[in-house]
């Protein structure tokens, strides 16, 4: 390997440790499962440059399409049929940003003429 | 440093020109990442982040073409590709955030899918 | 002259990759990674391009290739899934 690739190299292990950090700490799972197909991204450029353009092109449609849709094919079929099950644990990175973050401080604080039942 | 470069490139016209089109692409890329971590809300990090590395990598793809000549068929059908895809996954995407009301910043006053549905910007 | 400007275009796509692999660990929403992922996708076909260039061997374009077509279906997987239609 010449002194090119060699850096090529080290910035795509940076990018799989990066990956894998926010695969394992990060509390929702759409997060974690994108991570992981950026985990497979990185990780078959790294084989191309190791000269393994077959493994490369596999890792390529299997590691990063293929597992990616799978995921998301279950998690919907799951969020369809369990529909009280939580996926999201973090309301701060959830789905988009403005539903479950404006959510909870809708229930905190009620508007001035609503009626709490009970 | 060592690039390790298997084949020869002489600075002929053509070869100079392919470098060129290479760092301005690359540059564009530059741009696009830019832009991916300076914008201010989601909308305007779709459109840096695909409308400038969209450009950026057609303008590699020609560089790399001019490089190698021998290559083109393959750089042609990558580029088509990219061309057709990409901007179609980021619409994809900006319509799934806008339909499922992703915050916008103050500096973002238009927003024209909103008036055509007849509701306030 | 010619290995100056491609050494300059690998420095600035890898300055790209880390911008965007900071958004992708930093971003708020599932979301703004979705953008990083679909622009480390993009980039990291460039990265493919340099590194078929440097080795002179054509064959590495098939994987770039494979990640020009196969990108978007993920990220319209992903949209979908997020607005709730999958």
């Amino acid at each position: 390997m010449s002194d090119l690739t060699s850096l090529m190299a080290l910035l795509l292990a940076l990018a799989i440790l990066g990956a894998a950090l926010v695969t394992i700490l990060g509390r929702s799972l759409p997060i974690a499962i994108l991570a992981s197909g950026l985990v497979s991204l990185c990780a078959s450029v790294l084989f191309l440059i190791l000269a393994a353009p077959d493994v490369a092109m596999t890792e390529a449609a299997i590691g990063s399409a293929l597992t990616t849709f799978l995921f998301f094919f279950i998690l919907g079929r799951m969020r369809r049929e369990l529909p009280d099950a939580e996926f999201d644990d973090d309301p701060a990175t959830a789905a988009m940003g403005a539903k479950a973050a404006s959510a909870p401080t809708v229930e905190e604080t009620p508007a001035p003429g609503a009626k709490v039942h009970g | 440093m060592d690039l390790g470069l298997v084949n020869v490139f002489p600075p002929t016209p053509l070869n100079l020109i392919g470098g060129l089109l290479l760092v301005a692409g690359t540059a564009f890329l530059l741009l696009g990442g830019l832009g991916l971590v300076r914008m201010p809300d989601l909308f305007n990090r779709i459109q840096a982040g695909t409308k400038a590395t969209t450009l950026g990598t057609l303008l590699s793809l020609g560089g790399i073409g001019c490089l190698r000549p021998d290559w083109s068929l393959k750089l042609l059908l990558i580029g088509l590709f990219i061309l057709f895809t990409n901007p179609l996954s980021s619409q994809v995407l900006a319509r799934s955030a806008h339909r499922l009301g992703s915050k916008k910043s103050p500096l973002t006053r238009v927003d024209r899918l909103a008036e055509d549905n007849g509701e306030a910007p | 002259m010619v290995e100056t400007l491609i050494l300059l275009a690998a420095s600035l796509a890898g300055t790209a990759f880390l911008l965007a692999l900071w958004r992708f660990v930093k971003g708020p929403a599932a979301a703004d990674r979705v953008v990083a992922f679909d622009s480390l996708t993009i980039i990291s076909i460039t990265g493919i391009l340099l590194v078929a260039l440097v080795a002179g061997r054509g064959i590495y374009l098939d994987v770039a290739l494979i990640y020009a077509l196969l990108s978007f279906l993920g990220v319209i997987v992903i949209a979908r899934y997020l607005e709730g239609g999958l």
